[in-house]
């Protein structure tokens, strides 16, 4: 419920306030949040199966995004698509949480 | 309490979240759907084909006008008149770029400055930029100038266009390489106004620099031009 209450306030500031960021940065920010949204769903698919840890989740939430942004520079610099790496490797865990986080609220349900 | 502060922890990081998912959204609406839909594949195909033609149009061209000098030249032979009007012919093609000229003259480069992340908002050239460097280089005396080795004459636009690039003509410089000023004048009185007084300063985004030169040659221009309004007033 919280996290919700987070991400509603974030979308408000998002929405309320201006911010300039450097549009050069905006493929990298575009990637680390994709990274970052993998985080989510893994977080997600751990309190559901009651062994979340805050502390791995914020490691993992700012690790994958500053890994993910920094990929998708280095492979600008070398002239190699590497944020696709990226986007495939994300794409398919978050697909993967999802399948785990939906058979959990099934069960859930089932047994209730 | 260690409870309260891991879940306020998580909060905040999930308003980090939403802040970025945000903002890449307005990002994203403010570029527009157009760019994104454009298929690059295509236009690189295009730009193949066109560049193609240009350069067989070219040829075509190059060799009318070889022609066109050797007739010329047989008619100068025949009598002092001709030769007259052959010159003053080529004076005025030399005026609006039909031929392609050398000289002594200053060579002025623009270097932009690189920077790790280029994130330097500071676009390094702008348009007005060249328009006045190239209008000081005439006032001081240049007889022909061009830029990036496209030949810039009295009918030749300078102006700001999208993505960084200055379009000078119908062609395009980009703000972000190197340009290179090139004109043909008398070096040393050039280089002496250049030093003593520089059109444009050098900036955290570039570096000037200026040395004569014993020959520089300027292209032509590929244009035919053509007056569609104006028209010469008669003398009475």
């Amino acid at each position: 419920m919280i996290a919700v209450i987070g991400l509603l306030l974030g979308i408000i500031i998002g929405v309320l306030f201006d911010v300039n960021i450097p549009r050069e940065l905006s493929p990298y920010i575009s990637v680390a949040v994709f990274a970052c949204l993998d985080s989510v769903f893994g977080a997600l698919r751990a309190s559901l199966s009651k062994n979340f840890r805050s502390d791995i989740f914020i490691s993992g939430f700012f690790g994958n995004a500053v890994l993910a942004a920094g990929l998708a520079y280095l492979g600008d610099k070398l002239g190699i698509p590497v944020y696709l790496a990226a986007v495939i490797v994300f794409g398919g865990r978050i697909f993967n949480n999802f399948a785990v986080i939906r058979r959990a609220l099934l069960e859930k349900t089932r047994l209730h | 309490m260690k409870k309260i502060g891991s879940q306020l922890t998580v909060a905040l990081v999930c308003c980090i979240l939403g802040f970025m998912l945000t903002y890449q959204f307005k990002l994203v609406n403010q570029q527009g759907t157009s760019s994104s839909q454009v298929n690059n594949a295509d236009i690189t195909v295009q730009i193949e084909q066109l560049t193609k033609q240009k350069q067989e149009l070219a040829e075509k061209v190059n060799s009318l006008q070889s022609k066109i000098s050797e007739y010329e030249k047989n008619a100068v032979d025949k009598n002092d008149l001709n030769k007259a009007l052959y010159d003053e012919l080529n004076t005025d093609r030399m005026m609006v770029g039909s031929l392609p000229i050398k000289g002594e003259g200053i060579t002025f480069y623009i270097n932009p400055v690189g920077s790790f992340l280029n994130t330097n908002p500071d676009q390094p050239v702008t348009g007005e930029d060249l328009t006045y460097t190239l209008n000081y280089l005439f006032s001081v005396g240049a007889e022909a100038v061009s830029v990036n080795d496209i030949r810039v004459v009295a009918r030749t636009g300078i102006k700001a266009s999208s993505g960084g690039l200055i379009k000078i003509g119908t062609d395009y410089v980009s703000s972000y390489k190197q340009i290179i000023i090139r004109a043909i004048g008398d070096k040393n009185k050039m280089y002496g106004a250049l030093d003593s007084w520089l059109p444009i300063k050098q900036t955290t985004a570039r570096t000037i620099k200026f040395e004569k030169s014993d020959i520089i040659t300027i292209p032509k221009i590929n244009k035919e031009w053509k007056f569609d309004f104006a028209q010469p007033v008669e003398s009475k």
